[in-house]
């Protein structure tokens, strides 16, 4: 038994068929219709709509509808009710308001919640703000689940902070929705790479690189030069003495050698600068880096107490802690012009 | 067929939400009416038909598909939940909730709770029944888990919609299956879990997901014109193919 198919033009739209956490989307929701000249006759899901006819809807009474809107089953909207016409959609935008409008347009506003929070949520990754990056791809997320980048950047999210299981699970789920595995680890780590290695110490980098590394995505961290390194290398350099060293925990996140930092501090302070601004913090890597490029064919380190060999040394915590690879990265360019 | 048939339940978006969210630190578990009051979840509404019908300390489950329409999230467990909660459990050819105000049984003078009396059986020994319902009712067995499979012969339990609800509502003949206070949501009998992708976008429902992540299905859903409710069936009706349930086509 079948009912008959209903004209859309008879019907008004009076709730949508989920209730939605905190009553907000983006979500396109199912609607409810209400028969313009029966109100006590309603229509919910599921059911078909093709051009004007809305096709074996289940036929409830309104004192029904009202029960299903108490039990949390179906919200009721609080504004007048809108005629139901062919090609539209019916969505709850991020601010909770209801939109009922034809399906293009829809799918346009829906576009510009993903855009605008996938550009807020990478402006936050650049300035170092997961959480809120990861909330605003949250709701990226939820305005077009079909899109690839919001899965990622939220797995990104995820990888930097060593979250294994959830990174696995987004990255399931983005392969489940027909996208390659290769393109969602390009992006997981385009996204994390975002953030500059300031933003966390080392051992959090290193629990979201092995978290990364598992799923076979390369996580290496980002340096604006020469800020971050100055924010990076000035506190070591500037205020470390030798016999603070051993004890800083800077030196004991950074995973540096306490001892070789503190034997350079006062060779460096003593032989090369009278004090250590922060502005030259940068040119301690930047000498790090020729250094290993002169020293290229050498086998063996430059002679101890020379300068050079705490360059070298020093080139070795950096290729550590991944910072000669940004200054690599940063320096390459000029080198190949030279 | 009816001896394989897995046990399934929908919800909302926001309870489900709400469930993973975990507010009263009670674990991740569907509970029943009764128990959701009990834990200041949700109150018990005095006139609700679980109330009406004295099934509030259940849990609700259909065997076969999901036929709640106004859900968006499914559930799928084996049939181990009725073997290791057997004594727990109790089953009825049709969703008892509808013999509250919203359907008539052939003898109108007999009170609700009498006639769900009447047509409660056990579990899992109903499944015998549900086979013999299956052949007797249907074209093909497979229309009893179809999206718009109806009954070929009118059904001799002989429940009526009550106006302005037509003969087209699967759960007038899907059976549910009453499971007491709570089921957990974890393998191995949760088998399947089918969503929206917009739900991961709760940091509660990836934990969830995340813990899950390779001991149990999850698979999103994508709704297309029918309908969010269409899409969860589909998704059960593709678990039921994968585990060879029931036939790759003609459903």
């Amino acid at each position: 038994m079948t009912d008959q198919p209903v004209r859309l033009d008879q019907l008004e739209i009076i709730g949508y068929a989920d209730v939605l956490p905190d009553a907000k989307g983006p979500a396109v929701v199912p609607p409810v219709f209400r028969d313009r000249q029966n109100h006590e006759l309603c229509l919910v899901p599921p059911f078909r709509v093709a051009g004007n006819w809305l096709i074996d809807a289940q036929r409830i009474s309104w004192s029904e509808l009202k029960d299903l809107a108490r039990d949390g089953r179906v919200t009721l909207l609080a504004d007048p009710a809108r005629l139901a016409a062919p090609e539209h959609q019916l969505w709850v935008d991020d601010a909770g308001r209801v939109h009922y409008e034809p399906g293009s347009e829809a799918k346009q506003h829906l576009h510009k919640i993903l855009r605008d929070r996938l550009d807020a949520a990478t402006a936050d990754l650049r300035a170092g703000k997961i959480d809120e990056a990861e909330r605003q791809a949250e709701v990226a997320l939820a305005a077009d689940p079909r899109k690839l980048e919001a899965r990622a950047l939220i797995a990104a999210c995820h990888a930097l902070r060593g979250e294994e299981r959830h990174v696995a699970f987004m990255r399931q789920a983005a392969e489940a929705a027909g996208h390659s595995p290769e393109a969602f680890g390009v992006l997981v780590q385009g996204y994390a790479e975002m953030v500059p290695a300031v933003s966390w110490d080392n051992l959090s980098f290193e629990r979201g690189a092995a978290a990364c590394e598992k799923l076979g995505i390369e996580l290496r961290r980002r340096f604006d030069l020469p800020a971050d390194l100055i924010s990076f290398l000035a506190p070591v350099l500037q205020n470390a003495s030798v016999g603070q060293h051993g004890n800083s925990s800077e030196v004991q996140c950074a995973g540096l050698d306490a001892a070789f930092l503190g034997e350079f501090v006062r060779l460096f302070r003593h032989n090369y600068l009278s004090a250590v601004k922060p502005g030259q913090a940068v040119e301690v890597v930047r000498k790090a880096y020729w250094v290993k490029k002169d020293r290229r064919s050498r086998v063996s380190p430059p002679p101890k107490q020379s300068v050079d060999y705490h360059f070298f040394r020093l080139r070795e915590v950096l290729v550590k802690t991944g910072v000669l690879w940004a200054v690599e990265r940063e320096l390459a360019p000029t080198q190949a012009t030279d | 067929m009816a001896q394989s048939l897995p046990l399934a339940h929908a919800m909302p978006s926001a309870a489900f939400v709400t469930l993973t969210e975990d507010p009263k630190k009670v674990g991740w578990k569907l509970f029943s009416p009764a128990k959701l009051a009990e834990l200041g979840i949700k109150p018990l509404r005095p006139d609700s038909a679980e109330v009406a019908l004295g099934t509030a300390e259940f849990v609700f489950v259909y065997c076969g598909q999901f036929r709640y329409p106004e859900t968006q999230v499914g559930f799928v467990f084996g049939t181990r939940l009725e073997r290791d909660r057997n004594p727990d459990c109790l089953a009825s050819p049709f969703d008892t909730g509808a013999l509250h105000r919203k359907v008539t049984w052939p003898a109108p003078s007999e009170p609700a709770t009498s006639f769900l009396a009447r047509h409660t059986l056990p579990v899992p020994r109903y499944r015998e029944y549900l086979a013999n319902r299956i052949q007797f009712l249907f074209a093909k067995p497979t229309d009893y888990v179809a999206l718009s499979g109806q009954p070929l012969r009118p059904d001799p339990i002989g429940l009526q919609p009550k106006p302005p609800a037509t003969g087209n509502d699967p759960r007038l003949w899907t059976f549910e299956i009453r499971v007491r206070n709570e089921v957990e949501l974890s393998p191995p009998c949760l088998e399947a879990v089918f969503y929206q992708g917009r739900h991961a976008g709760a940091r509660s429902v990836r934990d969830f997901f995340a813990a899950r992540t390779g001991s149990v299905q999850l698979e999103e859903v994508f709704p297309e014109d029918d309908g969010d409710f269409a899409a969860l069936q589909r998704g059960c009706l593709d678990f039921l193919r994968k585990k060879g349930i029931i036939p790759t086509s003609g459903v």
